[in-house]
């Protein structure tokens, strides 16, 4: 594992700042193509805007200095200012239509992108600490109309027209005095410095904010939570809750308060240089226009050219920071997708790959000598561990709670690797087959269930096929079928209000039953029922156990549970401790071995054995 | 937009109670960047009129720069000025933000669980909540609040310069040539009707844009709607796809296309929805350019032809002209300030109704609990129950009394009703008809913390918190560490194995924590009900994820520890339940049977002798 990690983590590809934004536009003009050209011509026109305006007065002056005919001076700047309209409210209109386009392109494509690459990334990966640190960062790339992907799309295009409008107005400057030119210079580079300096400690306190907002995240969510608003009034949580969101909240604005100081330096040094660097121009500008070495009109231009560089610089310094911040969200973004999944998802061609449709069903699954442990501990759960279950055998799995049974399950079924030792489906090592062709070959029941919001037949028959013969035959056998006749919208019921307003609710033991319609629908060669009746009544419970047998005809099936009562059925039990099968047989083997198996079929026995208590009386 | 404003006055009124410094200086902001886009012009005008007059008022270079110096530093002095209270101002949104945050979270916290989990009230909810994503709260607001007065003081200060342009000079007083002076032109220019022209139609262009504004408010509603509708959708895909629990499911049973589906269905829809509506801005955003546009067009002919006939200064034309184009600007962005207050106002008054929300016994005089002396019964008189959106009754007009006996147990068939009855005794919702009385008097009459006393619940979905062991197991009680590591002692819960002992945290949100299994977790839950000591323990499935090994240690626990204490418990293993005194089973909402374990196995064809029988035949 480890070793793996480190090759991919050399393979990191570096995304800088000009990469970020190519990745960014690329995206953008790809579902946009006319934004190829929009983009500059609201650029240009946005500038042209400035320009009209700012230098329209000393045009004026200019005439009038130069003794224009009226009729001349009128028709040039009526022909001036119609221009000057039609360009305004072409960008105007632009400004619109951009920034729409820019928030349907983020919403869209990028967040179906990042939701199908997290979806097909193997769940070993999905769960450990570090991509889930890495998804919930690049979530930020479009999740907002300010951040990531349409932050720079609304800000890039702000940033160079600022960038072009200091240029433009810059060059004006020059003719004024050299001077003013080096101050500028001058106050542009400290300030740039400062911004590094600046941003260097932002993403320092950003980090100390975002672990206060996590934890602000959490006491807000759940002081909304339907389950635990339970246990918060049962136990009278509250007041503990309130006192600690508003700890976590003044810690969150003393942290905001050290920012809003941090970047008051730059700008007053901003300020700061702008009087001085104004107090020379002005000075150098006023002096020649007294000793008439320039006219009215040029003194003008340049007075108000001064103005216009000035709003432009402090755009620029305000702009770049903020497009920094974007790129590096987009930066999270791609990485994201960088992270290379272990198991052969079949798009690999250098891979060696078995079709699936060649292995013979019921599936034989052989285990051979694996390991295995948890991300971060220590503890191996599986040390040199060996099974082997025959094509359509049916096995149960017992032992107390920790000993590995649910996550035998996840490497079974193709969620976890084995850190060593290999799985063996009728011979070929599980690495060797297509991971999700695989996984369209098994099923399972998990022992915590979680529906999609989606509808009651949507969770029941997934991605495959809808056959209404099929799916009635399954609902029955799974002992839901009344239940969902007798809702308004039958099986297009929605589960949860999230998509419906008349959505509904299902207790712990319907959707139980839900999910097991769900396993029995699809077409598996093996079958794995993770506790599937924890919270099923008894007759439901021993109507699943009748059934068993026909249920899973054709199939090889593990049977995980505390209920000894269900391993009756099952071929051949294995007691599960420590990760490791310490008795295996048929029922009445293990009972006369009177070994572990025994001791706790016994203590759950006691209970049903009639006449207990009086016996005990005795 | 009778409503709109309502709403607007009423987040006025707020921002002013959550701060008064706030809207001071949210007034001073605005002024100050009106007055900054216009103090440059008047020192360019002043400075260029007095080196257009210099030969005549003699002035030298070092005066003209004095001049221009004062202005300078005044310059300096507004920036300066105005970023500090722009600094001071992000502080105080960031204040506004935490207290608007922890005022949901605490009407959440202190809301009933029924008036919490009503649908329409987690809809409210999630509205406030996009509100403050989506459109800043109350904040960005007040900054929009902000930029509004400085857009209504420069078309006021723009006003003030352009009516300039109504000066009109004495003819004889002036000496220009009679040829000019006769001209129709000049007579056109030197005249007030000129500016009254201009102002009229700036005067239009107000008018239009509030119009327009009204009519974009409509559109701009029912978008707003479905943007909502949206952003629900929109939260609960980014869960599906980092929501780890969900992913073992969506691998096996391939749910990813499904999902993948569902999305592109609803983006589709985003784009006709959102797509139409920037259309529809985008053409009323050009009406009020054009029209605005039509005001620099005649503003500029007017300021030269004016200033061509020398009878205003040539400075004044740098303050006209950018007048001009200040107040156009100033129109176009309050155009689209109002359409972002409006829905901000409308966002921020599900806010507002959201905190405003009330119990239903908010203000009922309250029976003191202390008149409730053990030993207490619950007794349900009558009672019948229908949860929302479902047709059947959870619980039809059902009678008993809990508390008779040490042990009770209450079974049935999923769906027969039992964790209603847990619900309804917590008061977490109320019964539709009869009452719950607890030693006869009815349980909404006391205060709903104090009656939380009288019993401890383990629920069957219980939530354990991300502190420390010892707080999840004090919950809001005084901490006695040897009490509570007594507690997990008797449920042999082996917290000693950690470094930290109880003092370790769990989970990993708040601080660095441990993972626990769901029967670790189970036994805390159970720790937690012993340090609460109520004289009631309800314990809802207590061992469904517990090994046989385990199981048997709770319910030996348990027998210890009802000496002192009432249990009431609800399982599907009918093995926990043989041993209670009293079993009430329930079928469909009623009781149908009641009695001992050896009194209801003797009823032939019994419910519960049917539940026993179909789990013990495996165990015989």
């Amino acid at each position: 594992m480890e070793k793996r990690e480190d090759k991919r983590s050399n393979k990191k590809k570096k995304y800088g700042f000009f990469s970020n934004i190519v990745y960014s536009y690329k995206l953008l003009f790809n579902t946009k193509r006319s934004f190829i050209f929009l983009i500059p011509l609201f650029i240009i026109f946005s500038i042209l805007v400035t320009l009209i305006s700012t230098y329209i007065p000393s045009l004026i002056v200019y005439f009038i200095e130069n003794n224009f005919n009226i009729y001349t001076m009128l028709l040039l700047i009526l022909s001036l200012a119609l221009i000057f309209i039609v360009i305004k409210v072409t960008t105007d209109y632009l400004n619109e239509i951009l920034s729409m386009g820019y928030l349907l392109t983020r919403a869209t494509i990028p967040f179906l992108e990042l939701s199908r690459k997290a979806l097909s990334m193997d769940y070993e990966l999905y769960e450990s600490s570090k991509v889930k640190d890495a998804l919930a960062k690049a979530e930020y790339g479009v999740s907002s109309n300010l951040r990531g992907l349409e932050g720079l799309y609304r800000k890039l295009p702000l940033l160079i027209i600022a960038i072009l409008g200091f240029l433009i107005f810059g060059i004006s400057t020059i003719f004024i005095s050299y001077y003013v030119l080096i101050i500028v210079l001058v106050v542009f580079i400290i300030n740039f410095i400062l911004i590094i300096f600046v941003s260097k400690k932002h993403t320092k306190i950003e980090d100390d904010i975002s672990k206060v907002n996590n934890k602000i995240r959490y006491f807000s969510n759940a002081s909304e939570n339907e389950v635990m608003a339970k246990d918060i009034r049962n136990y009278s949580l509250s007041s503990k809750f309130i006192s600690l969101l508003s700890t976590y909240h003044k810690e969150l604005r003393k942290h905001l308060i050290r920012l809003n100081f941090l970047w008051f330096i730059p700008s007053f040094e901003l300020t700061l240089g702008a009087l001085i660097r104004d107090l020379i121009a002005y000075a150098f500008l006023i002096y020649q226009a007294i000793n008439n070495l320039i006219s009215i009109s040029e003194f003008v231009a340049l007075f108000s050219s001064i103005t216009a560089f000035n709003s432009y610089l402090d755009q620029i310094s305000l702009y770049l920071d903020e497009n920094i911040l974007c790129s590096l969200e987009v930066k999270y973004f791609r990485e994201f997708f960088d992270i290379n999944n272990i198991f052969n998802h079949g798009s690999n061609k250098n891979k060696k790959c078995i079709d699936i449709n060649t292995i013979k069903k019921p599936f034989e699954i052989d285990i051979k000598n694996i390991s295995f442990k948890y991300e971060g501990s220590d503890k191996y759960i599986f040390k040199d561990f060996s099974l082997k279950i025959n094509s359509g055998e049916k096995i149960a799995l017992v032992g107390i709670n920790g000993a590995g049974k649910t996550t035998l399950a996840k490497l079974l079924t193709g969620l976890y690797y084995p850190s060593e030792g290999e799985i063996l489906v009728n011979g070929v090592n599980i690495k060797y087959l297509n991971i999700d062709e695989y996984y369209s070959r098994v099923s399972i029941i998990n022992q915590d269930i979680y529906p999609l919001a989606f509808t009651i037949k949507d969770n029941i028959i997934c991605s495959y096929p809808y056959d209404e013969t099929r799916f009635n035959k399954v609902i029955e056998e799974a002992g839901i079928k009344e239940r969902i006749n007798s809702l308004k919208d039958k099986e297009n019921t929605f589960i949860t209000q999230n998509f419906s307003r008349d959505g509904i609710n299902l207790s712990g033991g319907e959707l139980q039953k839900m999910f097991l319609a769900r396993a029995l629908y699809k077409t598996s060669y093996f079958l794995i029922l993770d506790e599937p009746t924890s919270a099923l009544d008894p007759i439901a419970e021993g109507e699943l156990y009748s059934k068993y047998n026909e249920l899973v005809k054709d199939k090889t099936s593990i049977f995980i549970s505390h209920r000894l009562s269900s391993t009756r059925f099952c071929d051949e039990i294995y007691f599960l401790e420590n990760g490791k099968i310490i008795e295996k047989g048929s029922h009445e083997e293990l009972m006369k071995q009177e070994g572990e198996y025994f001791k706790m079929f016994n203590l759950q026995a006691k209970y049903y054995k009639e006449n207990l208590k009086e016996d005990e009386d005795k | 937009m009778k409503k709109a404003f309502s709403n607007l006055i009423k987040i006025f009124k707020y921002s002013f109670k959550s701060s008064k410094i706030a809207i001071f200086i949210v007034i001073l902001i605005g002024l100050i960047k009106g007055l900054a886009l216009f103090l440059p012009l008047i020192f360019n005008e002043q400075v260029v009129n007095l080196i257009y007059n210099s030969s005549v008022n003699s002035l030298g270079f070092k005066d003209i720069f004095i001049i221009a110096s004062i202005f300078i530093v005044s310059i300096f002095l507004t920036n300066l000025l105005y970023s500090i209270l722009n600094s001071y101002f992000n502080s105080l949104i960031s204040l506004l933000y935490g207290t608007t945050d922890l005022l949901l979270a605490k009407r959440s916290l202190t809301l009933d669980y029924e008036v919490l989990e009503k649908e329409e009230n987690k809809l409210m909810l999630q509205k406030a909540r996009d509100g403050q994503n989506s459109s800043g709260g109350i904040g960005n607001f007040l900054s929009n609040i902000a930029n509004l007065i400085q857009n209504i003081f420069v078309i006021i200060l723009g006003f003030s310069y352009i009516g300039e342009l109504f000066k009109v000079i004495d003819i004889s007083k002036i000496v220009i040539n009679e040829e000019v002076t006769s001209s129709l032109i000049f007579r056109f220019t030197n005249s007030w009707y000129i500016g009254l022209i201009l102002v009229i139609f700036i005067i239009l262009a107000l008018i239009l844009t509030i119009l327009l504004i009204s009519k974009m408010y409509k559109i701009s509603n029912k978008f707003f709607e479905e943007n909502v509708d949206y952003n629900h959708k929109y939260a609960y895909f980014a869960r599906i796809f980092t929501d780890y629990h969900l992913g073992k499911d969506i691998r096996i049973f391939n749910l990813k296309d499904v999902a993948i589906s569902r999305m592109k269905e609803i983006f589709f829809k985003l784009d006709e929805s959102y797509g139409g509506l920037a259309k529809k801005v985008a053409k009323n955003q050009i009406g009020v350019s054009i029209i605005s546009s039509f005001i620099i067009l005649l503003g500029y002919i007017l300021v030269s032809l004016k200033a061509y006939c020398k009878i205003i200064e040539l400075g004044s034309i740098i303050t006209i002209v950018g007048s001009i184009t200040n107040v156009l600007n100033a129109l176009v962005s309050i155009f689209s300030l109002s359409q972002d207050m409006l829905l901000q106002s409308t966002y921020l008054s599900y806010f507002e109704d959201y905190i405003n929300l009330k119990n239903d016994d908010d203000k009922k005089d309250y029976v003191d609990i202390s008149e409730v002396k053990a030993p207490y019964v619950f007794r349900f008189n009558h009672v019948s129950f229908k949860y929302p959106n479902q047709n059947e009754y959870a619980l039809d007009d059902v009678s008993f009394t809990l508390g008779k006996f040490n042990k009770t147990a209450i079974v049935g068939k999923n769906g027969a009703g039992k964790s209603t009855i847990i619900k309804l005794i917590a008061r977490f919702y109320k019964p539709e008809k009869g009452e719950i009385l607890v030693n006869n008097i009815n349980i909404n009459k006391f205060r709903f913390k104090d009656y939380q006393t009288l019993f401890g619940v383990v629920f069957q979905d219980f939530s354990l918190f991300p502190l420390t062991i010892k707080e999840n197991v004090s919950g809001n009680k005084k901490i006695n560490e040897e009490e509570i590591k007594e507690d997990l002692d008797k449920v042999n819960f082996n917290y000693q194995k950690f470094e930290k002992g109880i003092d370790t945290y769990l989970y990993n949100y708040i601080e660095k924590g441990i993972e626990v299994s769901g029967g670790e977790a189970q036994k805390i839950a159970i720790a937690r009900t012993l340090y609460k000591d109520s004289d009631y323990v309800f314990l809802d499935e207590p061992t469904s994820a517990l090994d046989p090994i385990s199981e048997a240690e709770i319910y030996s626990l348990f027998d210890k520890l009802v000496t002192n204490k009432k249990a009431i418990y609800i399982s599907h293993r009918m093995s926990s339940t043989k041993f209670c005194d009293d079993i009430i089973v329930l079928d469909k909402g009623k009781i149908i049977e009641e009695g001992s374990h050896e009194e209801l196995m003797k009823i032939n064809n019994g419910v519960y002798q049917e539940l026993f029988n179909a789990q013990a035949k495996y165990y015989k």
